[in-house]
């Protein structure tokens, strides 16, 4: 393995002199910055489709939501990631003479892309709670938002932890995508310290690693707030 | 109080309540039976538009509250529901079940008050000499939170489970649930209750708690309708027993009577193999 050795050595030298690392740590910050920000938009966005689309539909104006909604939706599972990517980038936001940074771009289509998923998602949370508790609501006179929001979406939101856990993982590992779009990433930066070096073994290695490290630590954090929501539950 | 004309109500091309006609009193106790299918929890589930009636009217209040044009959420305050599955909010503990509506409806008219308020003293800005006045704002959220509290402790001292205040409800035994439930509808100061088969999901030895507690509740005074299948409880309560079928009222009468003297055919043969 004195091959690999002089490998390691390389990289090291590319990650340690050259200020390989600081490329790393500014990729891994946007890495975060676009899973984060756009799981939360995405949950925004999310609840309030499943909402819409759990209304009682015998007016019109929840049909024509309902309506839009589904058609969000399909666009927006319909079309792959770095597709909505290239055409927000350099289609759309040209179009309407909107000047926005790759990375802001890259937060905007996460934060959509995972509105739509959140929304099925929500949408099924939302369906496993038993009807009775919506009804317990109104029947004290709360409206049907103030009911949504303090007791159904709370225990709907404990049911889906888990996979919305999953969807947290599946945008921290589709950022590496955002490099079409002239954003840096963690994918970026190790590609750069490879591209500089002349050696890809190390660093796409290191960059799975720390791929790996993430998710385990997003893991560990589910368990933790499951736990923690838990406590209403029997079983403790 | 209620005043239900010609009540319709149809699922699709199942119509299930054809046409029922009742009034009902302040301080009436009036239990409803009939047969399973027959319309009975229907009918109740309408008298708080929990099923959107497809036609007739129900006056409650002096307002036709079937009209969907109407905020059933303010008449809904002053009509509570118990449902036969407790449906207590599993997010909540015991102690915040009892308190949610309240506070929240205190504090959504304290935050009315406050906004006319401001629109008022706006508008006084224009007025020469006749100001008009403001609403008189007599309490805070605090307030509002400390008195709900206090309230549901006192209601929870009623039924003697002050001590499980801060536990979450998956932790009470059915009985309790169902308990907790009817002070909750309590805790709105409510001019009517509406019970949906509150016993029918208990075990039988926890069906006599949650009787002595409607019970008490009856003794109160205050307006009850009971959807039920018990019977002895009827008859022992209720001050108008109501038979369903088929989505129309066949029998009303006093309990006495109605169970000493049936006159319908169905009521007889109903009766005949419950009693």
């Amino acid at each position: 393995m004195g091959s690999f050795e002089k490998k390691l050595a390389t990289f090291l030298e590319a990650f340690i002199d050259n200020g390989g690392y600081e490329a790393v740590l500014d990729g891994l910050k946007n890495t975060l910055i676009i899973a984060v920000i756009g799981l939360v938009i995405g949950i925004v966005i999310g609840t309030l489709i499943a909402t819409v689309r759990v209304l009682p539909k015998y007016k019109t104006l929840p049909r024509v939501l309902d309506g839009i909604c589904s058609f969000y939706v399909g666009l927006f599972r319909g079309t792959p990631m770095v597709v909505q990517l290239l055409l927000f980038y350099y289609v759309l936001l040209p179009l309407m003479g909107i000047r926005m940074s790759s990375l802001s771009v890259s937060v905007l289509v996460f934060g959509l892309n995972s509105g739509a998923y959140i929304s099925e998602i929500m949408r099924s949370g939302i369906q496993s709670v038993d009807h009775g508790q919506m009804e317990a609501g109104r029947a004290v006179g709360l409206s049907f938002a103030t009911t949504m929001m303090k007791i159904v979406i709370p225990q709907a939101i404990k049911n889906i932890l888990p996979t919305l856990g999953n969807e947290f993982i599946a945008l921290i590992k589709e950022t590496s995508v955002v490099s079409f779009v002239g954003a840096s990433d963690l994918y970026k930066a190790f590609n750069m310290i490879g591209t500089n070096s002349y050696e890809f073994m190390v660093p796409y290695l290191a960059m799975a690693v720390i791929y790996i490290a993430l998710v385990m630590l997003i893991t560990l954090g589910i368990k933790l707030m499951e736990r923690g929501l838990n406590k209403s539950d029997r079983r403790n | 109080m209620i005043d239900v004309i010609n009540l319709q109500k149809s699922f699709g091309k199942n119509e299930v309540l054809k046409g029922i006609d009742i009034k009902i009193n302040r301080g009436d106790i009036v239990c409803v039976i009939g047969p399973s299918g027959s319309g009975k929890s229907t009918f109740l589930r309408c008298l708080n538009c929990m099923e959107d009636p497809t036609g007739g009217q129900i006056i409650f209040g002096g307002v036709d509250i079937a009209d969907m044009s109407v905020d059933i959420n303010i008449h809904r305050r002053k009509m509570g529901m118990v449902f036969q599955q407790f449906n207590l909010f599993n997010n909540k503990t015991v102690i915040e079940n009892i308190m949610l509506a309240p506070v929240h409806v205190g504090k959504e008219d304290l935050r009315k008050a406050k906004r006319s308020n401001a629109w008022i003293s706006f508008t006084n800005l224009f007025r020469g000499k006749n100001k008009k006045p403001l609403t008189e704002i007599t309490t805070t959220k605090k307030q509002i939170i400390s008195e709900a509290r206090e309230n549901a402790m006192q209601l929870l001292r009623r039924i003697g489970l002050e001590e499980k205040a801060d536990v979450y409800p998956s932790t009470l035994s059915g009985g309790q649930k169902q308990r907790v439930a009817i002070v909750r509808a309590l805790a709105m100061n409510p001019d009517v209750i509406l019970f949906d088969e509150p016993t029918s999901a208990l075990d039988p030895e926890m069906v006599g708690e949650v009787l002595d507690l409607m019970r008490s509740v009856a003794e109160e005074g205050l307006t009850m309708v009971i959807v039920t299948h018990e019977m002895g409880f009827a008859r022992e309560v209720a001050n108008r027993v109501v038979f369903i079928d088929e989505g129309k009222i066949l029998e009303e009468n006093a309990p006495a009577e109605f169970f000493a003297n049936p006159q319908h055919p169905r009521l007889k043969d109903f009766l005949s193999k419950v009693l």
